[in-house]
């Protein structure tokens, strides 16, 4: 029974590597769909911005609260501006805008593949002498590598413009020295480590997804589960890795 | 045309396809027969790679398919149109799309000379009015027709059909079996058919078998079968009937 299952998991994990170099052996051979990938950007790209800049407009303005009042009691309040900047950079955005994302895209894409799945659409692409991973998947890969990095500077910006607003008209920082403050906190290591985990989620999520929905067995109800499943195994991968990530980033550039 | 031979396929424990042999002749329409999980859907797949067999062969033309990777697979594809019980359109294209895309895929003629053809091919299924609509729009009997024009649009020599007419009512049965036969005259293609419609697929077929426990159990035009004393056949063919 235990066994099962772990054998099971390894062959799960096994298949899902098969599945990702497919996809990259796809990708790195030059067939790719451009036409598909830019429908997938503005697909999963337009509704998911929408929410990713009232979301992080909203959590910059909070930390614009609390940093204040925190930093208020040592003395140190002219630092909001560093506060707010650099947990944005540093850590909120990559984290959240990818939460968002995978519940959002990901999931879509998940559900995609996984009703194209019980209606033999991927079946059919086969019998049709089309490799479904070129035609179904790897335009979807591609597009989510692509909007993700562009949803979290955007998260960055709002979240910003978040504390902006609460620093300059709660706190009464004058808005020039908040944004000039802003850009001084923020040191071109900062955006990168954020932005290259960022990438590295971006590559997680596509293939978690992907994977999850190209094998969805199980009529509507298999539908609902691996869509589910593929969301949380977004969540899950992405908090650790992104422990890992920072581990790795912080020993090199500190 | 197509040839298989001593094809076995189990899954789990089950056997599903023991040692079939078969064999399809340049246009000719063979109808598969057999209970409800009797294994022709499985057969079926064969055909077309969609399965890789536990022992045996698949010739398409003499070119055995069992042993062709993926890639190759998906070449041989191109000369065979498949219609899956369902249709399997794709759900984010209208119909004329979906007819359309292996055309478009596969050869080089212009987008304007492809959608063209389409119009032709989907005047002849009886889809004229219905071309943009998308496949969630349609019935059950309009999707097949729309599947059935995708996968003879690329004029295959060679088509595979899964239960075209289950789900249908009596008529529509008719009229896509039917279509089906115009279809297989005016291309000359070789059609292979899994039903359990027997009405229709004694109408159309020239050559029938009957799968019962992985094997073909019997062979034969539909008058060599209507006067088969097979005892498993009769009570097959009065069952239907009645
Ligand atoms: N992918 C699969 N995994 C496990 N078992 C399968 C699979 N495909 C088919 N089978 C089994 O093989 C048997 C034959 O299935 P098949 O779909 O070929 O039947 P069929 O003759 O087409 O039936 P129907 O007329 O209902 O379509 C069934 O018992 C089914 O459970
Ligand atoms: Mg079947």
């Amino acid at each position: 029974m235990v066994i099962n299952s772990v054998l099971h998991i390894f062959e799960r994990a096994g298949l899902s590597v098969i599945f990702f170099l497919r996809s990259v052996g796809c990708i790195f051979s030059g067939r790719v769909r451009w036409k598909d990938v830019f429908k997938e950007i503005y697909e999963q790209g337009v509704e998911t911005a929408i929410i990713v800049a009232m979301t992080s407009f909203a959590t910059g303005a909070v930390l614009g609260l609390q940093g204040y009042v925190m930093l208020t009691q040592f003395g140190a309040r002219e630092y909001v501006a560093h506060l707010v900047a650099l947990s944005l950079v540093r850590e909120l955005s990559p984290v959240f805008t990818s939460f968002i994302f995978s519940g959002k895209a990901g999931a879509r894409m998940a559900a995609e593949l996984g009703s194209m799945n019980v209606n033999d659409q991927i079946l059919a692409t086969r019998t049709l002498g089309v490799d479904p991973v070129e035609f179904l998947v790897v335009p979807r890969m591609i597009a989510c590598f692509l909007v993700l990095p562009g949803l979290v500077v955007l998260s960055e910006l709002f979240g910003i413009f978040g504390g902006y607003t609460i620093g300059v008209f709660d706190a009464g920082v004058p808005g020039a020295s908040y944004i000039q403050q802003t850009l001084t906190a923020i040191r071109f290591v900062d955006f990168f480590s954020g932005f290259i985990k960022t990438l590295f989620f971006a590559v997680f999520i596509a293939w978690v997804c992907c994977f999850e929905g190209f094998y969805t067995k199980g009529g509507s109800l298999g539908v609902g589960r691996f869509t589910t499943r593929a969301v949380a195994l977004s969540y899950i991968i992405v908090v650790i890795s992104n422990t890992v990530l920072t581990k790795i980033i912080l020993t090199f550039w500190g | 045309m197509i040839r298989v031979e001593g094809l076995v396929k189990s899954f789990a424990k089950q056997r599903v396809l023991d040692e079939v042999d078969l064999q399809v002749k340049d246009g000719e329409i063979l109808v598969i027969l057999g209970e409800s999980g009797s294994g022709k859907s499985v057969l079926l797949r064969h055909l077309i790679g969609l399965e890789v067999p536990d022992q045996g062969k698949v010739f398409i033309k003499d070119v055995d398919i069992t042993v062709l990777p993926e890639s190759k697979l998906l070449k041989v594809r191109r000369d065979i149109g498949y219609l899956f019980q369902d249709g399997a359109l794709y759900d984010f294209m209208s119909v004329e799309e979906n007819v359309a895309f292996p055309l478009l895929e596969h050869t080089k003629i212009s987008e304007k000379e492809a959608y063209q053809k389409v119009h032709e091919l989907l005047e002849m299924v009886g889809l004229s009015s219905a071309k943009t609509k998308l496949p969630s729009e349609l019935s059950g009997g309009m999707r097949k027709r729309a599947a059935l024009a995708r996968a003879v649009v690329l004029g295959s020599k060679i088509v595979l059909c899964d239960e075209p007419t289950s789900g249908l009512d009596p008529i529509k049965s008719r009229e896509i079996s039917d279509l089906i036969k115009e279809v297989s005259r005016r291309f000359k293609s070789t059609m292979v058919i899994t039903s359990h419609d027997m009405m229709n697929a004694f109408r159309i077929a020239d050559r029938l078998v009957l799968l019962k426990n992985g094997k073909i159990r019997i062979e034969g035009s539909p008058r060599d079968l209507k006067e088969s004393k097979d005892s498993f056949l009769q009570e097959f063919l009065t069952d239907q009937y009645s």
